[in-house]
């Protein structure tokens, strides 16, 4: 490795990156993907972006810091930190997490034992910057000096760190290099959790600063909040795409579907990531012709907020997770439906069943599960008739991180899988011990500056390792192959994954959600439904 | 020596005090939203085999939440006992890490034997090597627990030392205080190994423990002796001050975060507590929180942010 080391003594200092990436150190690929001089180019940062925003951390921008113009602005941002680091601290503004962030600051032995589980870590050719325990570090040595006063302590144990704006831009910057997979976390012998770290590095410049993506906050989930959705749907439009979506299942498969809205006292309340009405339209036309096959009382939401699942607050800020999980409880309250299903996505899943559980207390409390038990069931119950030779290719099942390894849920999407596709292998590992796709906490809808390419190439590169892994004896072009991935922001990393190497055309890999695997395997759709030949 | 037996009680004193004082301190934090990480292994084998959740289960609030203990109490002995995580994490590590472990595990049964020892010579009996049976079983348990936990925590602790010295991954990353520390740790298991090999039946030891049960000063005790009760003192009590106390956080990383599965349900205690704790006000001063303090949790998580702030 030629590259120089990282140290953490060197953070605080200005003077240009802390690192840059060079193709040649980045983790090797399988045939015929191995060739470095074949991977697509990294765009560059924009000299005037680079002038306005900071990208001194590794010649990557994720957060658009714009530099401050004043000695005087720059020390209000040092001070909002500085309060911003105390309120982590106090039970009051931070209950939310309060314990396990005291349980990680504490009691890290920076024994390294985490920094192998890291796919960015690995991907990046064990690049020192990105090892999960650097960031926490620094983040501790601030708290340490800045939050608690021990100034003195710090020198003596040589910790010492000195926070101004390159730290300051450096730390939001690196927040965003981690997707929050927690993967690291299940290593650790003491149970410290870098990821929780790095979540409430987000938290604190969010709800402090009020410094996060644009993807993420501002067309995230402040627009979810103003119109709806996070895809700027408003109710009118949700409908009419949904109205189209339904007309053209009819055309593919011949069976008529008619989406319900708005039906009070249905059994289930379907809420979707918005995001597949828009991008991958045959997921939720998919799920509406399972569920009226099934027999199922089901209806979607027209409310603002409610027929959007995502709740991209999970990543950074807890205001804004819980403003949007109230705002699906109020609303299947409202419908007075027996509960929630969220479907192919695994932060909403994750937000709303597992991390808002603690938000909805007394009048909110409202049952909710993850569309993949919803459909196990139905699938194993006899109700539609499947039939696994439609689905005969090699296909492979991705698990989403937020699925997976923070909910426990990985055994329904499998018995599906293994039921109707005869040609099913499992990527390695996989299950609570999956590769996180590369897109998790934010990081698939992320696209500015040069960011998508960091993504790509870095994040995601362990997952496109897992996908060519799992097809070592059809690995031709002349085979199709489906990843299977029931989460929309792992649709949207893997589709990207396979863009950039040009994986389709190459290898004939193809990827697409479970519902579209269920319904390819329904005798009485007039044609295939997963259509190989039309993503070519 | 009155002064070596005050040792011993205010060692006792502080080590408890500095543990309960941390136990306090995580046991008092308000409840957390759930932050569980699976493998869960209270759950049935059914689920834990493939590291599921009742979140699995359609309409799992209808079911019943079986829990089963018993591998959750396997799964805690090996890690508590074996270091599991890091034998499956880093194997490396656990070759000096373990070694380390076992001899503290096997120093704080020394420990036990020699406060039992103790309270049996405050009733009269005694446990001077020739003096019973019983008192010979005891010493032949005192040197092997002895030699045990100096022994091998010597070669863990030299190995940890060395290896923070020579990698140069772990040496950005280690404090002086971190090298001081297992530094500390071998000279102390050096003098207990050295004070093992002259006194190999522990006699004064036994002798010490037998005067802080009778509140006596201690019998004149070898220099060794002394040298090696007073650096054990000034260790244990100095232990649960660092990060190295992670005997207490590690209760609490597992069981109140990475296996804490328990559902809100209408009316159960994380129902009530976080009804309270949304009550509390939020100081957060971004726009879209607008925390002033008299704003309260279910105040700024109900109103729309895009109204308030025209953002």
């Amino acid at each position: 490795m030629s590259r120089k080391r990282v140290s953490l003594k060197d953070f605080d200092k200005p003077g240009g990156p802390l690192t840059h990436v060079e193709l040649a150190d980045l983790m090797p690929l399988p045939a015929p993907y191995d060739k470095v001089e074949e991977q697509p180019e990294w765009g560059a940062v924009s000299d005037p972006a680079k002038e306005t925003y900071f990208s001194d951390l590794d010649d990557t921008i994720a957060v658009s810091l714009k530099r401050p113009a004043t000695a005087q602005e720059e020390q209000a941002l040092l001070d909002r930190f500085v309060s911003g680091l105390k309120k982590l601290l106090s039970q009051e503004d931070n209950w939310t997490l309060l314990q396990p962030l005291l349980l990680s600051l504490e009691h890290c032995e920076k024994c390294q034992t985490c920094n192998d589980a890291c796919p960015i870590y690995e991907a990046s050719g064990h690049n020192d910057l990105y090892r999960p325990t650097y960031r926490s570090e620094i983040f501790r040595r601030l708290m340490n000096k800045y939050a608690l006063g021990k100034k003195v302590r710090a020198k003596i144990k040589g910790e010492d760190i000195d926070l101004n704006f390159t730290t300051l831009a450096r730390l939001v910057e690196l927040s965003y290099r981690c997707t929050l997979c927690r993967r690291c976390a299940q290593t650790c012998p003491i149970g410290i959790d870098n990821g929780l770290i790095t979540h409430e590095i987000r938290k604190l410049f969010s709800m402090e600063l009020g410094i996060a993506p644009k993807e993420i906050h501002e067309d995230g989930s402040m627009l979810q909040l103003r119109v709806g959705s996070s895809t700027g749907m408003n109710t009118a439009v949700v409908k009419d795409n949904i109205e189209f979506i339904d007309e053209d299942m009819e055309d593919i498969t011949g069976i008529h579907v008619e989406t319900p809205w708005d039906k009070e006292g249905a059994d289930v309340l379907l809420i979707h990531n918005a995001g597949e009405i828009m991008a991958w339209p045959e997921n939720p036309g998919a799920f509406a012709i399972i569920l009226e096959a099934a027999g199922v009382s089901w209806t979607l939401s027209s409310e603002a907020v409610g027929y959007d699942g995502i709740n991209y607050g999970l990543w950074y800020d807890d205001a804004q997770l819980a403003r949007v999980a109230i705002r699906h409880a109020e609303i299947a309250k409202k419908l007075g439906v027996k509960k929630i299903v969220i479907g192919e996505c695994g932060h909403a899943s994750k937000a709303l069943t597992v991390i808002a559980d603690r938000v909805l207390a007394g009048d909110l409390h409202v049952k909710r599960e993850n569309a993949m038990t919803l459909l196990a069931d139905i699938v194993f119950s006899g109700k539609l008739d499947l039939d696994p030779a439609r689905n005969d290719f090699p296909v492979t099942l991705h698990d989403p991180c937020n699925m997976a390894r923070l909910m426990g849920v990985s055994e329904p999407q499998r018995r599906i899988v293994r039921k109707i596709a005869p040609r099913f292998r499992e990527m390695t590992p996989h299950g609570a011990d999956n590769y996180c796709c590369g897109g998790g906490s934010g990081f698939a809808i992320m696209n500015g500056h040069n960011f998508s390419d960091w993504r790509t190439a870095i994040s995601a590169r362990m997952k496109f390792r897992q996908i060519l892994e799992a097809f070592p004896d059809c690995l031709d072009p002349e085979t199709p192959k489906y990843v299977c991935a029931p989460c929309s922001n792992c649709k949207g990393a893997i589709r990207d994954i396979l863009s950039y190497w040009d994986a389709t055309e190459k290898s004939n890999i193809h990827y697409g959600g479970l519902v579209e695997l269920i319904v390819n395997a329904m005798p009485e759709i007039n044609q295939p439904f997963i259509d190989f030949e039309d993503e070519m | 020596m009155m002064a070596l037996t005050v040792l011993g009680y205010v060692t006792l004193a502080v080590f408890a005090g500095a543990v309960l004082w941390r136990i306090v301190h995580f046991a008092n934090n308000p409840v957390h939203l759930r932050w569980e990480l699976y493998p869960v292994p209270h759950e049935p084998p059914e689920k834990a085999s493939h590291a599921g959740s009742y979140l699995e289960d359609v309409d799992w609030w209808d079911k019943p939440h079986e829990v089963d203990h018993v591998n959750e109490i396997v799964e805690m002995l090996q890690e508590m006992l074996l270091i599991k995580a890091l034998w499956h994490s880093q194997r490396k590590l656990w070759f000096v890490s373990f070694p380390f472990h076992l001899g503290l595990y096997s120093l704080m049964g020394l420990v036990g034997l020699l406060l039992l020892s103790g309270l049996v010579q405050a009733f009269g009996l005694g446990v001077a090597p020739d003096d019973t049976a019983l008192a010979t079983v005891v010493g032949v348990f005192t040197g092997v627990l002895g030699f045990m936990g100096f022994g091998v925590g010597i070669v863990g602790a030299c190995g940890l030392l060395l290896r923070r010295l020579s990698d140069p991954e772990l040496k950005d990353f280690t404090s002086t205080l971190d090298y001081f520390n297992l530094f500390a740790f071998v000279v102390l298991f050096g003098v207990g190994l050295a004070l093992m090999a002259t006194d190999p039946r522990g006699v004064a030891l036994h002798s010490f423990t037998g005067a802080m049960f009778t509140f006596s000063p201690a019998p004149d005790l070898p220099m060794l002796a002394i040298v090696a009760i007073v650096m054990a003192s000034v260790m244990v009590m100095y232990i649960p001050m660092t990060h190295m106390s992670h005997f207490v956080a590690k209760y609490f990383t597992w069981h109140s975060v990475r296996w804490n599965d328990e559902a809100l349900l209408p009316g159960n205690k994380i129902d009530k507590a976080i009804g309270e704790q949304l009550g509390y006000p939020v100081h957060w001063s971004a726009p879209h929180i607008g925390g002033d303090g008299t704003r309260t949790w279910a105040d700024v998580c109900t109103t729309d942010p895009t109204k308030e702030t025209g953002e």
